[in-house]
């Protein structure tokens, strides 16, 4: 992956989104790796009778798919200093969930080149998870 | 008369939620997370390719570190707050600062510990809201992150 350099930055651009289609069988391999048994994110009977439509995403894995967008953009070179995570509203499998991101802000504070990213998932235009990201990038040279 | 936090759910202020955990993170598990999620970072994945970059070993994706520990601290919040009759709860997210990244081989110590306790009026009635803040360090003594998260019980 191409690495971005603090110099490049620009306020107000936007990194490059993403699409995320969970299914149900990710959820169920997401449960696995994270040890996260709630029986809301694989057991439709369950999620039914706590009133969801359907199973829903772990707010995690959500998340995850936020990191990964972040991670992608900042490179081997960036470093994630801080990550401020809200989750208004749940995904459910089959959703088309676009991740996206915006650069809000980048300064110098001491030796550290800082950038400051808004992350959100959207389903139809609506704001799922709304998540702030301050990180570290690499100068040139 | 208005409702109140019950003492002791106050009297739990500054005081552990969770007994310290202790992970053992490998690189099986690093790659079924990446692979849950859909992210085939070869940092994440490939032995060979992680192991001569500067980590010298695979990482973990970045939120992984916070999936340790998460069942055991999402049950005390529904078991350990002495709330009354309230049955629901909810986390509506957390924030989280990382010192250095989790390796494959780290074995990650978590600590957690409440460190607000208050009471607020909502449209689903008096929403208790309990803040912990639980640090992860790794065999070397390292922070390797800081999450803090509020939960409420209704």
């Amino acid at each position: 992956m191409a690495q971005i350099y603090f110099e490049d930055v620009e306020v107000g651009a936007g990194l490059p989104a993403m699409t995320k289609k969970p299914t149900t069988r990710q959820l169920v391999k997401w449960t696995g790796a994270s040890q996260d048994w709630n029986e809301l994110h694989y057991d439709h009977n369950v999620a039914q009778k706590a009133g969801l439509p359907s199973v829903i995403v772990h707010g995690h894995l959500t998340s995850s798919f936020l990191a990964q967008l972040l991670t992608d953009w900042i490179g081997e070179e960036g470093f994630v200093k801080k990550l401020e995570v809200k989750w208004k509203q749940f995904h459910f499998p089959g959703q088309d969930i676009l991740c996206k991101g915006k650069v809000t802000d980048k300064r110098k504070e001491e030796d550290e080149n800082i950038v400051e990213v808004d992350l959100w998932t959207e389903v139809d235009g609506t704001v799922y998870a709304p998540h702030k990201a301050t990180v570290i990038l690499p100068a040139k040279g | 008369m208005s409702e109140t936090v019950p003492q002791e759910a106050l009297d739990m202020i500054g005081k552990e939620l969770v007994p310290t955990l202790t992970f053992e993170v490998e690189k099986g598990t690093i790659r079924r997370m990446a692979e849950a999620i859909g992210d085939l970072n070869p940092l994440y994945i490939d032995a060979e390719y992680a192991g001569k970059s500067k980590h010298g070993a695979p990482i973990a994706p970045l939120l992984m570190v916070t999936t340790l520990g998460a069942p055991e601290l999402q049950a005390a919040l529904m078991t350990r707050i002495p709330v009354g009759e309230k049955k629901n709860g909810i986390v509506k997210g957390f924030d989280v600062e990382f010192f250095r990244p989790v390796k494959a081989g780290d074995v990650v110590t978590v600590t957690c510990k409440i460190a607000n306790v208050n009471g607020k009026e909502a449209k689903m009635g008096f929403m208790i809201n309990i803040t912990t803040v639980r640090e992860f360090t790794n065999q070397k003594g390292e922070l390797v992150a800081r999450e803090t998260m509020t939960a409420s019980r209704w």
